[in-house]
């Protein structure tokens, strides 16, 4: 591909592994300089709640011995990265014996359909609003209704769900109050299930979209009054150029580089980036399954979520870096052996 | 005023009458161009020169029509052809940009888009003007871009590289490519060298003249390098104060300055020869917020009379050619 060569992708590629090799130890050590001991706190709970069991400490001997506990640290580190690289995160604590790999596969699909949706759509929402804000050629009356767009801005967006809830669906009746879909349709490709996943992640997509829309118009915008005064502008309007031509492919094309690098990384945190929305919402996503490990303090399931979020942020830097060359094509990476 | 400094001899291609153009800006109105007149022959060059400030760029740009938003174009013609620009709607006039009059911008360094390929953007120069009535675009894109390059003495092959993969003199080239792509009758080039240096500015210039003369394309070309306007240009017309000062052939104008600030002007030129020590003129740019009264030059004119302080002379002919502003010469037509 132009402005890369085979070494510098080999290099990013390896870099990438690097950062999820460290990240995926530190996953491993954080729990484990941790006061106190998972499995204690697991069987302890047990005790309690059964107000005293017998042989105690034998139950509290297997599980360390079921979770591998009682081998020596380089043994589970060494096991644990094994198991790490085949998607194998272990058995949850609190569902016992439930794989954490299975809990987890079905909350990346809702989330990255929900979130990901969203942080799409108000991409392209908040660069056309930007970009018309901007814009000379906006009818008077467009540009001035435009920043009642950036009102959802001011609220959190969980209050902003509140809010919708409280509205569309506890008064309004119009959208259900929480889950994915409903639980009577049967999951089939087909008509009245996309209906009812469709009609549940409007309330969620809307407080995040309606929130964040803002901010992305406002940096647009920004970016886009930048590109007036350069002499690029002025022989594109001297060219006889359409106004619609010149906004998208003088405008708005040198002014998106930015944007794409904010969405990336917007991207890579749609696993944990709106955990309170699926929360209010009671969206079964990757938020809603890791608020659920920590009240319970599922270690297995905290420590495979962390690693999924940790995969997906590295992996959308991985991509924004090696498609920059195409977004701004004068940045290249083939340059770095001649300095 | 409204008279017409041409020579009587051909139909001329481009007529400016009284054109005055104001910035509106914070501190109050700024009138930088102030009845500027004029005319082209076809195939013409035509130099606008003048310190910064004295209106060349806002008088060459406001005959495309593509001042910023804070300018008012407040009166005159530009004829082109016996049409008047300024009456055109918005639509006819982006038609007539390139197809009728082109501009090689100022900035060669950043006038293309870096985003995008050079080849690109020569076609979309083209593009942009299909869907209208003019018949010569539609021939074939590429044949054109090919012809257009190759007389410019570029590789066919720019087009496949971005802006930022060329030098100076080839983006400058590319921008003349670009403004001859249409057979425009007038060529604006806008200090077109300002960013390169000497010998690529004389390179350039040679290519500019080269396909000017086979287009047989009018030009105007604004700067203010005296030495590079005495090599290229026919007539010379000096600004000072968003006017005219002086109107003339280019040997005329240099051998022979009539008005004080002309006259200044090529005495502050250096010369080899005398190796005089560096004159420059005395005192500063009239402040066009807040102009002199009478004639604008006469604070810093050191053959001011009393009455240029209230009398605002006009440019008259008073010699075949020469078209001067200065109360000096008033009432002694040829």
């Amino acid at each position: 591909m132009r402005g890369l060569d085979i070494r510098y992708f080999v290099r990013r590629i390896w870099m990438f592994f690097l950062v999820i090799f460290i990240a995926a130890s530190f996953n491993f050590l954080i729990p484990r300089l941790a006061p106190g001991n998972p499995i204690g706190a697991i069987t302890s709970r047990m005790a309690n709640a059964s107000a005293g069991i017998e042989n105690g400490q034998a139950m509290f001997e297997a599980y360390r011995k079921r979770f591998g506990l009682d081998e020596p640290m380089y043994v589970q580190y060494g096991k644990y990265m094994w198991n790490v690289i085949h998607l194998d995160f272990g058995q949850s604590l609190s569902a016992y014996p439930a794989d954490v790999w299975d809990i987890i596969k079905p909350a990346v699909g809702w989330s990255v359909g929900l979130i990901g949706v969203s942080v799409m759509l108000t991409f392209a929402l908040g660069i056309t609003i930007g970009a018309a804000l901007a814009w000379k050629g906006t009818p008077r009356i467009v540009r001035s209704l435009l920043p009642l767009t950036m009102i959802g801005g001011v609220l959190p967006y969980y209050l902003m769900g509140i809010l919708l809830l409280y509205v569309f669906a506890f008064t309004a009746r119009l959208l259900p109050m929480s889950g994915a879909a409903d639980s009577s349709i049967p999951v089939e490709f087909d008509w009245p299930y996309v209906q009812t996943i469709a009609s549940h992640a409007v309330l969620p997509a809307l407080s995040i979209i309606l929130t964040s829309l803002g901010t992305w118009a406002l940096t647009m915008r920004g970016l886009i009054v930048n590109t007036v005064g350069e002499d690029y502008m002025l022989l594109a309007d001297a060219k006889g150029l359409k106004k619609m031509r010149i906004l998208w492919w003088y405008s708005v094309r040198n002014a998106i580089p930015p944007q794409v690098t904010h969405l990336a990384i917007a991207l890579g945190y749609v696993v944990s980036g709106a955990i309170l929305v699926e929360i209010v919402f009671s969206y079964p996503g990757l938020g809603y399954q890791l608020y659920q490990a920590i009240v319970n303090s599922d270690y297995t399931v905290i420590q495979g979520i962390t690693l999924v979020l940790t995969l997906s942020v590295g992996f959308s830097v991985l991509i924004i870096d090696l498609i920059y060359p195409r977004l701004d094509p004068r940045v290249t990476y083939v340059a770095e052996s001649s300095g | 005023m409204a008279s017409n400094p041409a020579p009587n001899s051909t139909e001329p291609v481009l007529v400016v009458r009284d054109l005055s153009v104001t910035y509106r800006t914070p501190a109050g109105p700024v009138r930088a161009v102030n009845g500027v007149s004029f005319s082209l022959r076809p195939g013409e060059r035509l130099g606008l020169v003048g310190e910064s400030g004295s209106g060349k760029t806002t008088t060459a740009l406001s005959l495309m029509r593509l001042l910023q938003t804070s300018a008012v174009i407040e009166g005159g013609q530009v004829l082109l052809g016996g049409v008047d620009l300024l009456q055109l709607s918005e639509e006819d006039m982006r038609e007539a940009r390139f197809a009728e009059i082109a501009l090689i911008p100022q900035g060669a360094m950043n006038s293309l888009n870096p985003m995008m390929k050079v080849g690109e953007q020569l076609r979309d120069t083209i593009r942009a003007h299909r869907a209208g009535s003019n018949a010569k675009a539609t021939a074939d894109t590429d044949a054109r871009i090919q012809r257009a390059l190759e007389s410019v003495e570029l590789r066919a092959t720019v087009v496949n590289s971005y802006p930022h993969e060329l030098s100076g003199g080839m983006k400058q080239r590319v921008c003349i490519a670009m403004g001859i792509l249409l057979n425009p009758k007038v060529i604006i080039a806008d200090e077109p060298t300002s960013a390169l240096d000497v010998v690529v500015q004389r390179q350039v210039m040679e290519t500019l003249r080269k396909v000017q003369e086979a287009l047989g394309a009018a030009v105007i070309l604004v700067g203010h390098d005296m030495g590079l306007m005495a090599q290229f240009v026919d007539r010379i017309g000096v600004m000072y104060g968003g006017k005219l000062a002086e109107v003339g052939p280019v040997r005329g104008i240099i051998k022979d300055p009539l008005h004080p600030y002309a006259q200044l002007l090529i005495k502050s030129l250096p010369n080899l020869e005398t190796k005089e020590n560096f004159r420059g003129i005395p005192g500063l740019t009239p402040s066009l917020l807040n102009p002199p009264s009478g004639c604008m030059f006469h604070p810093r004119c050191p053959q001011a009379m009393p009455r240029c302080a209230t009398d605002v002379p006009a440019l008259v002919e008073i010699k075949t050619d020469r078209w001067v502003s200065c109360l000096l010469y008033e009432g002694s037509p040829s």
